[in-house]
């Protein structure tokens, strides 16, 4: 247990931050993306998001008693919560039940427990269960039930009305098709569309490549305007974080410019098909959910300043770069875990100087003259 | 949550240009950023309500006892000069300074001496015995106590003739200073004296800083008594010689800065107008950023100077002063008066009103807390010192002492509950508050796991000794973690190892060292005798002495009888025979005395 041993000593001033707070205040940063994710694409994300959170506290309070830690103490620290929900952003809204539990599982024993809990993980949680399920169930994990336009009809999964989420809970549970008294009218191996960059990258003519003309549309569930929409709540939710000093400047601002930097470099206009341009890449994809929300994920991330900018730029190159020349489409996920694997050795590489001594350079410097 | 952590952004560059839209006063851009920082709430109007109130005068009596600890300094003991029964006089001295680094005792008000050797309560634990005076008296604790009389009596003709300083030399200034026994009155109680006799020094800093919440003592002196500091920043700016002395104030005081600034215009236009660019006094001001008033963080904020790790400010030029001991100065300068009493502030919820007094030293808390009126029931924890540097008092017989400038009794309201067995603290989260906040730019949840798993050499390397223990990190931590209490065990297991066992594993090796040394002395000596014996051998055959033949060109100068090199050899055999038996019985002796 985490108990001091010694008599108490300063400082005795009242702490102002607790992990809690943190927790909370980032769940509440991910407020409007929920809001904006559940109207455009349906009520399937809440259900999601249930499964996880109730799975995911059960799963941690087995685990907490499993490992002999007191069970209330550790589920009150949040952040199985930030995990579940993080997860649920991932996850198709719209994907059976057993996505949603497995992924949780995953998160919370492979993801976290497995190293040591909260604090100790070497990957992030949420987007190494995402990257399992993405290998394990390929399938499910790239039907997206996308919303509105014309041509999808056939699929209300409007929030607001009884029916859409009635469509939401029999695609997340199949077995309530039985009792349906209207035939269901979704068929989810028909589609395989995931963020609009897959059709990007195999150039195939497809709806959202039809519905791409149409524009952004505020008031109307478009699919490009919800990837937008959700992209730009992502950013207001990270922008809230920086605020209120939860995360820094760094990593976030670093994988916007260099994936910023990388799509205008190999943009040519008549080519989106197998670029992008760099307004696609930022806010039709799942960049901004990861360079706010996941890759500063303080775990496994560095802690010094110039590493965290090292780290975020890997990132951003990875992520354009498995995007763009590599074979699996959301890259997002996958470029943060290839980083996290890199975080330790960034942290030791680039560990600060403290105050009166002699500064990283001049210490290059002394060793590289002594040597020679 | 309010914002404890401020970036280097606002505080550098947006806050003091939104003081200066609104008219208020903001510190210059100019300066340089403290890496890190907090700025928590500051409490401090809590105790500046009221003037300070003086004792033994008005409802601020004489206690019964007076407690005067030998050590309240950085240093050696003080030695008593007075033994049980004696009367003393205040201002008499009572314990003289233990030789040149040491500090003198005085009494503050006269009465009888009841002990010479009172076993003061250990005050706290013994985490860091080099950098805190109060460490030491964990073994040295002993106190003289003084019974006062009421009489507060002054022996007359005790007091030092008044002249005036400008007219007296810089080296008789500082036997002043240290004939007054003044130590650094801002935290360390580093001795004065010792200070000013640095040499080359340029730039003198008073510290008007006092970042740390709660504290007020400082700031109410520099506004009821600015003249005075002043005065004693100029003896000291004589006394080290330094070209400019510049008074560092944070800029939320705005009392303060008022009254010092009047001070500094009025001592401009009485000067000479070809004399006022020398004088070099000036007044800046700083950002409100705890720790901004620690020595090394200071001289970074107002010159830039990064005082290397291991040396002391006064060795890039640079002394700071507190402005409580540019005032003790002062009075010892001008009027020949002792340190015996100090500004402190007694502050906290837990008591009715909160007030500066200017005390004796040695009074017992109990005392001042009767006198602000305590309400026991939501005393949580009296600490001396302020809720981020202080301790915790251990009874209430624990004395004011010359470097104590805060008594915090402190209710819930004021002080974060303790980490126990029954209120642990979680698991850090990595989440880098910590070292954000760090002044001294450590890692500190590196040192932390480092300390917590005690791997000395990874604390080592990660500045373990660098961090100055002002408790910002551990304020920040999200998880409670109570940083600083590791870093502090960490330190003195560290120190510990390097007294003892590192100690005698050196010391084994240096033995062996020289054992080895001589054993080869030994040796060398047998070899050049065996030689010797050689030659003798061979000289008695009649052989030739050297291999080489002698150049035919060069005539041997000297021609030695083969009888006078016999001779010379065997005098060179008893030399060296009787220089390996010395060395011989030298080395008998140091195993014997080994064994």
């Amino acid at each position: 247990m985490n108990n001091v041993s010694h008599k108490v000593s300063s400082p005795f001033l009242k702490p102002v931050y607790s992990v809690p707070g943190v927790m909370a205040t980032v769940l509440l940063a991910l407020l409007p993306a929920a809001i904006c994710y559940t109207w455009f694409f349906g009520a399937g994300f809440l259900i999601n998001l249930l499964i996880t959170s109730t799975l995911g506290l059960l799963l941690e309070a087995l685990v907490m008693r499993a490992r002999g830690k007191p069970v209330f103490f550790y589920l009150g620290d949040l952040s199985i919560l930030v995990t579940a929900a993080l997860l649920s952003f991932a996850l198709p809204p719209g994907s059976p039940w057993w996505i949603a539990t497995s992924g949780i599982f995953i998160a919370c024993v492979f993801g976290k427990h497995v190293f040591g809990g909260l604090g100790h993980n070497i990957f992030n949680p949420a987007a190494l269960a995402y990257v399992s399920l993405l290998i394990l169930f390929p399938l499910q994990m790239t039907g997206w039930y996308l919303p509105g336009s014309g041509s999808y009809a056939e699929a209300p999964i409007d929030p607001l009305s009884a029916y859409g989420v009635y469509t939401s809970l029999q695609l997340s549970f199949p077995w309530l098709r039985d009792f349906a008294l209207t035939p269901f009218p979704v068929r989810p191996d028909g589609f395989a569309t995931a963020t609009p960059l897959i059709e990007y990258k195999f150039a195939a003519p497809s709806r959202i490549l039809m519905a791409e003309p149409d524009g952004f549309t505020l008031w109307e569930r478009g699919a490009r305007t919800g990837w937008e929409m959700l992209s730009v709540s992502f950013a207001l939710g990270g922008l809230f974080l920086l605020w209120r000093g939860i995360i820094s400047w760094h990593i976030p601002f670093t994988v916007v410019a260099v994936v910023f930097v990388l799509s205008s470099l190999f943009y040519q206009p008549g080519q989106e098909a197998i670029f992008g341009s760099p307004w696609l890449h930022l806010f039709s994809t799942s960049t901004l959910i990861g360079a706010f929300f996941i890759a500063t994920d303080p775990a496994s991330s560095p802690s010094s300043a110039l590493g965290k900018v090292i780290y975020g730029a890997l990132i951003g190159i990875a992520m354009y770069s498995i995007r763009i020349w590599g074979s699996y489409l959301d890259s997002v996920a996958l470029a943060i875990l290839a980083v996290n694997m890199c975080s330790p050795l960034i942290d030791q590489l680039t560990a600060r100087t403290p105050l009166g001594h002699p500064s990283r350079v001049k210490r290059w410097l002394s060793a590289w003259k002594k040597t020679a | 949550m309010t914002r404890l952590r401020r970036s280097f952004f606002i505080t550098k560059y947006f806050k003091p240009w939104l003081l200066r839209l609104t008219g208020r006063a903001g510190w210059a851009t100019t300066l340089h950023a403290l890496p890190g920082g907090i700025a928590p709430a500051s409490h401090k109007t809590l105790s500046l309500q009221q003037k300070i109130t003086r004792m033994p005068s008005g409802e601020l009596g004489l206690p019964a006892q007076l407690i005067l600890p030998l050590r309240q300094h950085l240093g050696p003991d003080s030695v008593p000069v007075v033994s049980v029964g004696d009367y003393v006089y205040k201002n008499q001295l009572i314990a003289a300074a233990n030789g040149e680094k040491g500090v003198s005792l005085h009494a503050p008000s006269s009465g009888y001496i009841s002990s010479i050797n009172y076993a003061l309560p250990p005050i706290n634990e013994a985490h860091d015995p080099e950098r805190s005076w109060q460490q030491a008296l964990n073994r040295h604790h002993n106190a003289i106590v003084i019974d006062t009389d009421g009489k507060h009596a002054v022996r007359p003709g005790l007091l030092g003739a008044n002249v005036d300083w400008r007219v007296r030399s810089p080296d008789e200034l500082r036997q002043a200073v240290f004939d007054a026994g003044i130590c650094g009155m801002g935290g360390a109680g580093f001795p004065t004296a010792i200070k000013l006799g640095a040499s080359a020094i340029k730039t003198l800093i008073i510290n008007g800083a006092e970042c740390e919440p709660y504290i007020t003592a400082d700031e109410a002196l520099m506004r009821e008594h600015a003249a005075e500091v002043i005065e004693g920043a100029l003896i000291i700016q004589r006394i080290c010689g330094a070209q400019s002395c510049v008074i560092g104030i944070e800029a939320d005081k705005y009392q303060a800065i008022d009254a010092i600034q009047g001070v500094i215009n009025q001592i401009m236009s009485e000067l000479q107008p070809a004399n006022a660019g020398q004088a070099g006094l000036s007044l800046t001001l700083i950002p409100p950023i705890y720790p901004s008033g620690g020595e090394k963080q200071l001289i970074r904020i107002m010159t830039g100077i990064e005082v290397a790790s291991g040396k002391r400010p006064v060795d890039v030029g640079v002394l700071c002063h507190s402005v409580a001991t540019a005032r003790a100065v002062y009075k010892a300068v001008s009027a020949g008066e002792p340190l015996t009493s100090r500004i402190t502030t007694l502050t906290g919820h837990a008591l009715k009103t909160a007030v500066n007094v200017e005390v004796m030293i040695g009074t017992p808390v109990s005392h001042l807390l009767d006198f602000a009126g305590v309400q026991h029931s939501q005393l949580q924890r009296l600490l001396v010192g302020g809720p981020l540097m202080g301790y915790e008092a251990s009874d209430l017989d624990t004395p004011v002492l010359k470097t104590s400038n805060c008594l915090l009794a402190g209710s819930e309201l004021d002080i974060a509950p303790a980490v126990t067995q029954s209120n642990p603290h979680r698991d850090c989260i990595r989440c880098d508050f910590c070292a954000t906040v760090c002044p001294v730019k450590l890692q500190p949840q590196t040192l932390y796991f480092a300390a917590r798993h005690q791997h000395h050499d990874a604390s080592v390397e990660n500045g373990l000794f660098d961090c100055i223990e002002c408790g910002a990190c551990a304020v920040v931590c999200p998880s409670h973690i109570p940083l600083v209490n590791y870093y502090r065990e960490e330190k003195a297991v560290i120190r510990t190892d390097n007294d003892t066992a590192k100690q005698a594993y050196w010391q084994s090796l240096f033995e062996k060292h020289q054992q080895r040394l001589s054993v080869n002395a030994i040796d060398q000596q047998q070899r050049k005798l065996d030689k010797l014996q050689h030659k003798l051998e061979a000289i008695a055959v009649g052989e030739p002495l050297t291999k080489t033949p002698v150049p035919p060109v060069v005539a041997p100068t000297t021609s030695k009888s083969t009888e006078q090199i016999k001779q010379e050899i065997e005098a060179a055999v008893a030399r060296t025979r009787a220089k390996k038996a010395e060395l011989q019985k030298k080395n008998d002796a140091t195993q014997d005395a080994d064994k």
